[in-house]
């Protein structure tokens, strides 16, 4: 076809016309299966791994916008989590790539602090229509999601993100669970999630939670602070309760659903997944 | 000798009684993909009997497989388990950062020295804790595990769509994210919602202009994008049997565009020659040993409708040429077909470039079969009117291609040699001309009307050149 040049040249039935102006047809393709000398290579490429790795240094330079080393999340505190600041309520369609773009950011997807700076910059804030636009409830001031969330955390202060139906849907990718984790944010509260990503937050020791009641979602206002309590009591199929203190200074309270099983209830209280395996390889 | 071949023969010595377990607790013939599944349940022998498509499954994968760009973060988590090796096999492929522009030297000393700290992390944290690294310039991922790593009735995932692939050697191989394979890395099991099954009968021969990719082509336009979606497909029958084993991975490659979660066929004397062709006749050997259990019951092919929950027929003795797209993977026109078709939608015709390789298809059978093509322009002096690349899938590829005077017969044609990478098909290519906007009827139509453009270009290049 690349040969003709066309797209609907039928190699069975057509002609082609050659450089002395003759009409010709091309024969049937015909290949060997595989090598009738066998194959060959002077240098396949491959790096054998050391027999025993425990003194080879990992390459990472510390000014590196690339990669960056991590360190392990925090443990639960062991008290319920009060004073969450509402840092979006996220409408409508929130995808893994309203959560962290791709794009231009995957050149930084080794380097979890760089990349959390797309986080949640898609998503569509209730209070405003707008995208990456909410307000720091410190000061009143509007401002990017990733930078009113390092200001939360700056001043030691958990958030909480709601969020619509299927939040989360669209790839794998563990960047959008890792940076709300990574900048402090505790839960994740919506109408429903795409489910890898719901298992990816739990993995990350976040808490992924949904509405009881997906009408609740309308209760909650820009200004709110959160209090998430049962987690003293956390177990499978045991509701927990969402305190909203509104500004005005009335709350009510509402009840939240999880799918946490006892083993990822663990991770949730060890601070991630991989907590615990360091402490299983430790021991 | 084979990597990890002591890893497969503990594999293969509890498959027999692995087998009997879910024969137990299923109470019916299986199909090869059941036999799979089964055989790598996290709690060990079948206790119960799953839902496909409902109960969700925890597995133990045989290996995990990377490329270099998912692997970054999935490296660096896995770190933080402080295990001192990952708990299977797994390996790292240098592919998806090189870009293809002027070649394949030029554009490699080019990748290795823009990636530089990213290699030398990939490198370093393979070599502390057990990885295998292929460096790049190394082949594509899917390349690299089939000529190395891929086994019959094995179970592995990969950070990449297409690790599908691998099922041209029996394998039920996943694509999946960055985390799960830190998990998997880690010692954890890895959850599954257990597949529905299609199968898909293959009866008749291919010859002539058809190859494999028709076949998967023709199956796209059947299922469409979304009809593989939760499923694992199936094939078998004599069509199947009678293919190579590259040709079934061409065919698994693809699965991915219809969304499967993957596709197989079972054991067959083309996985035995193609394992003892890569030098891994102790693999072929220990699968000849148990060769009952790497292939569904022959009940199961006999009536196929009885325990697949959706049955598919070709004829390969009838299937023609198929040309997909524009846009989507799943328009299948039929060659017979193309003229009417692109006069009715107005889809531009001129053909401006052809890729010959990528992951899809740069076995050594399909590249000689190009040559056989390449070779008739010469002979019967023709003059190609498009452009040609050509993408190794492998250095190993590349270098026997090269022995056997292949590349020589392309250059004469003037086609251009990129890299052993990813570059054309993910938008790692900087085409001259392309900068211009200038009038490449398929290449513009799909890039400015499918975002991104990693998916149209994939389109292009295996409908483009899915002839060769």
């Amino acid at each position: 076809m690349a040969i003709a040049g066309d797209l609907t040249f039928n190699p069975l039935t057509d002609y082609l016309i050659n450089e002395n102006g003759e009409k010709v047809m091309l024969e049937a393709p015909t290949g060997d299966e595989l090598p009738r000398n066998g194959f060959a290579v002077e240098d396949a490429g491959f790096q054998a791994p050391a027999e025993d790795g425990s003194g080879v240094q990992i390459a990472v330079s510390p000014t590196s916008d690339r990669l960056q080393l991590l360190a392990p999340f925090a443990a639960w505190e062991g008290v319920d989590l009060k004073g969450l600041k509402l840092l979006i309520k996220a409408k409508g369609k929130c995808t893994t790539d309203h959560i962290s773009m791709a794009g231009p950011w995957l050149k930084f997807r080794g380097h979890l602090d760089n990349i959390s700076n797309n986080m949640l910059i898609g998503a569509i804030n209730f209070a405003n229509d707008t995208a990456n636009t909410v307000k720091n409830q410190l000061t009143g001031a509007y401002d990017a999601v990733p930078a009113v969330q390092r200001a939360y955390k700056a001043a030691g202060i958990g958030s909480i993100v709601v969020g619509d139906e299927n939040y989360g849907e669209g790839s794998s990718r563990e960047h959008a669970a890792m940076e709300p984790r990574h900048l402090g944010v505790r839960a994740v509260l919506v109408k429903s999630f795409a489910r890898i990503h719901e298992t990816n937050l739990k993995k990350q020791g976040m808490l992924a939670l949904t509405f009881a009641n997906k009408e609740d979602y309308n209760k909650i206002l820009e200004d709110d602070v959160l209090d998430i309590t049962g987690l003293t009591t956390f177990a499978p199929g045991q509701p927990l309760t969402v305190v909203l203190n509104h500004a005005d200074g009335t709350s009510e309270e509402i009840s939240v659903n999880h799918t946490y099983n006892a083993q990822q209830i663990e991770w949730f209280k060890a601070g991630g997944a991989l907590n615990i395996i360091r402490a299983q390889v430790a021991q | 000798m084979a990597f990890d071949i002591e890893m497969i023969k503990a594999l293969y010595a509890r498959f027999p009684e692995r087998i009997a377990a879910a024969r137990k607790v299923v109470n019916k013939p299986l199909t090869l993909t059941e036999k799979i599944l089964y055989t790598h349940l996290a709690e060990g022998d079948a206790t119960k009997a799953y839902g496909r498509g409902v109960d969700y499954v925890d597995f133990n994968p045989d290996r995990v497989a990377m490329q270099d760009a998912t692997a970054q973060m999935a490296l660096l988590q896995f770190m933080q388990a402080g295990r001192p090796k990952v708990a299977v096999p797994s390996t790292v492929h240098c592919d998806h950062l090189i870009q293809a522009k002027e070649g394949s030297r030029p554009d490699l000393s080019q990748a290795i020295s823009g990636n530089k700290e990213v290699y030398d992390f990939l490198a370093s944290v393979s070599d502390k804790y057990g990885i295998g690294f292929w460096k790049p310039g190394a082949g594509i991922i899917h390349q690299i595990v089939l000529e190395n790593y891929a086994f019959p009735g094995g179970m592995m995932i990969g950070t990449d769509s297409h690790t599908v692939n691998a099922g041209g050697l029996g394998m039920v191989a996943i694509g999946v994210g960055g985390a799960d394979a830190c998990d998997v890395m880690a010692g954890l099991a890895w959850e599954l919602k257990f597949p529905k099954l299609i199968g898909v009968k293959l009866t008749g021969k291919l010859n002539g202009w058809v190859s494999p990719k028709d076949v998967i082509l023709k199956v796209a336009g059947i299922l469409t994008v979304k009809g593989g979606t939760g499923a694992i497909v199936e094939y078998f029958g004599e069509g199947a049997v009678s293919m190579s084993a590259t040709g079934k991975g061409t065919i698994c490659n693809m699965g991915a565009e219809i969304g499967a979660t993957t596709s197989t066929f079972g054991y067959d004397d083309s996985m035995d020659r193609y394992l003892r062709g890569t030098e891994r006749a102790d693999v072929a050997d220990a699968a000849n040993a148990i060769k009952e259990h790497l292939t569904g019951d022959p009940e199961v092919y006999a009536n196929p409708e009885l325990y697949f929950d959706q049955v598919i027929e070709i004829n390969l003795d009838e299937l023609e040429p198929y040309i997909n797209g524009p846009f989507t993977p799943d328009l299948a026109t039929p060659i017979s077909k193309m003229k009417e078709a692109a006069a009715a939608n107005g889809w531009p015709t001129k053909v401006e470039v052809g890729l010959i390789g990528s992951c899809t298809n740069s076995s050594y059978e399909d590249i000689s079969r190009s040559v056989s093509l390449a070779k008739q322009v010469a002979d019967k002096n023709l003059k190609a009117k498009a452009e040609f690349t050509i993408t190794p899938g492998s250095e190993l590829i590349r270098y026997t291609i090269e022995r056997d005077g292949f590349i020589d017969v392309f250059n004469k044609i003037g086609a251009e040699v990129f890299s052993n990478a990813c570059g054309p098909c993910i938008g790692m290519w900087a085409r001259a001309g392309a900068d211009k906007k200038e009038k490449t009827p398929l290449f513009t139509l799909l890039t400015a009307t499918l975002p991104p453009a990693r998916m149209a270009t994939q389109i292009l290049t295996r409908l483009l050149l899915r002839l060769n």
